[in-house]
């Protein structure tokens, strides 16, 4: 009997230390949209997502990791490529586009570092290579990583990426 | 956020180089001549002096190659709190961490392709510890164990990797992250004690001034991961040194537990000698 109580109050302590380990984290409370919704730099992103109706998917519960252009990565697209992928009629274009941003599971940057490639949401592989000591996903520059979030991570990127086909 | 050229937390300068090969403990245990009663002595000596001497026996291939310790200006200021427990520790505590203020190099594996690096965190919201005195080790010839009276933790270890071109290492089994603890108490030392530092492919001997802090190896838990202590008697001593090494600051891409950033990284005023920790009193 002792001894299960001692199981007990040592699991409950693990729990409470893990617990304790998300405070004070500032992103990692809120989801993937939240997140990228609270940031200024993300605001074409979060239009894209809800436009592409996939801000309910990549609120739930995951984890997703998620390779997130910047705005000023949208601002690189040839002129008049958002905006087309923006209409309604482009809707699937602009979804497999964003898919193609996803990789399923929570991908630490310390684990992406070690791929070639990840097999993302849209079905298709994105490459992975570090090189002159920056992190390139496709054409992408990784910017900055690890932004914790309850339903995944997400890693910046300065450049939007495209499925081949 | 104290820069380093502004010195550490109370006044620390914080710049750092070190460089000594560390002994293979494992090697030294494998070549023994005196058979069984020889380690039936051993460890009878080891048993009566106390456990902490115990750790002293354990296997070990890792090479402290070159440790050089810098100050760091970083691009991507972390703020990050996690959770830890050392030896020190009767249970986990959960400092502010805020850097990385330093960076050093690069543990390297004997055996296999493996090699990490630190990026020192300032430690926040901590306080003094309850008086813990502890006996060390240094890997620098003709140095007798050392008793030290540590004070306030001041820095977090995180292990992490230099990049560079192609996958990085991974971190050497035998490495834990670590905190940095300053030391009080009788930190007279040899004034000709010295240690070789490898700077690139060029060699130079670096007097030791005083021990100034003790890193300690500790159990982490960050977010859902947790990271244990590989080996409990390992240890970094710290000592204060004249200015050493390059002026110029040069630029290190590193990758460790808080994402990837980039630090510009400056002369180095401080080095590191591995240790072994004998006994915490």
């Amino acid at each position: 009997m002792k001894k299960l109580l001692c199981v007990a109050l040592a699991t409950l302590c693990t729990v409470a230390w893990s617990g304790q380990a998300l405070a004070n984290c500032g992103t990692c409370d809120k989801t993937i949209v939240q997140n990228a919704a609270a940031s200024e730099d993300f605001s074409t992103l979060v239009t894209a997502i809800k436009a592409a109706g996939l801000a309910e998917v990549l609120s739930g519960k995951g984890p997703f990791t998620v390779f997130a252009p910047t705005n000023e990565a949208f601002k690189k697209l040839p002129e008049g490529v958002l905006a087309d992928l923006l209409k309604p009629e482009n809707k699937d274009k602009l979804v497999a586009v964003l898919k193609y941003h996803v990789v399923s599971g929570k991908v630490l940057a310390k684990d992406v570092v070690k791929l070639n490639k990840a097999k993302t949401v849209q079905g298709s592989d994105v490459t992975i290579k570090v090189a002159d000591s920056k992190v390139m996903v496709d054409g992408a520059r990784v910017v900055k990583t690890d932004l914790a979030c309850n339903n995944g991570v997400i890693h910046v990127i300065d450049t939007v990426i495209l499925p081949k086909s | 956020m104290k820069r380093p050229d502004q010195g550490g937390p109370c006044g620390v300068p914080l710049n750092l180089l070190p460089v000594v090969d560390r002994p293979n403990h494992g090697s030294t245990a494998s070549t023994c001549r005196g058979g069984v009663q020889t380690w039936v002595v051993v460890l009878a000596v080891a048993l009566w002096a106390g456990s902490g001497w115990l750790p002293m026996l354990a296997a070990d291939s890792l090479r402290l190659e070159t440790m050089v310790i810098r100050s760091a200006r970083p691009e991507n200021i972390v703020q990050h709190d996690v959770q830890m427990k050392g030896p020190l520790d009767s249970r986990p505590w959960e400092p502010a961490l805020e850097g990385p203020s330093h960076h050093s190099n690069a543990f390297v594996s004997n055996t296999r392709n493996e090699e990490a690096r630190f990026n020192w965190y300032a430690l926040g919201n901590t306080s003094e510890i309850p008086a813990q005195t502890i006996t060390v080790l240094a890997q620098i010839p003709d140095q007798a164990p050392v008793e030290f009276k540590l004070g306030k933790p001041m820095y977090f270890l995180s292990m992490a990797q230099q990049l560079a071109d192609g996958k990085p290492s991974s971190a050497p089994k035998q490495l834990s992250h670590m905190v940095a603890y300053l030391v009080n108490g009788d930190t007279r030392l040899d004034p000709k004690a010295e240690v070789s530092v490898q700077l690139g492919s060029a060699t130079m001997r670096v007097r030791l001034e005083r021990p100034l802090l003790l890193c300690l190896p500790v159990e982490e838990w960050h977010h859902d991961e947790h990271s244990d202590v590989s080996d409990a008697s390992f240890c970094l001593i710290i000592y204060e040194t004249q200015p050493y090494g390059p002026s110029d600051p040069r630029t290190a891409r590193t990758l460790d537990q808080f994402g990837l950033n980039s630090l510009q990284l400056q002369r180095a005023e401080l080095v590191g000698v591995s240790a072994s920790n004998l006994r915490l009193n």
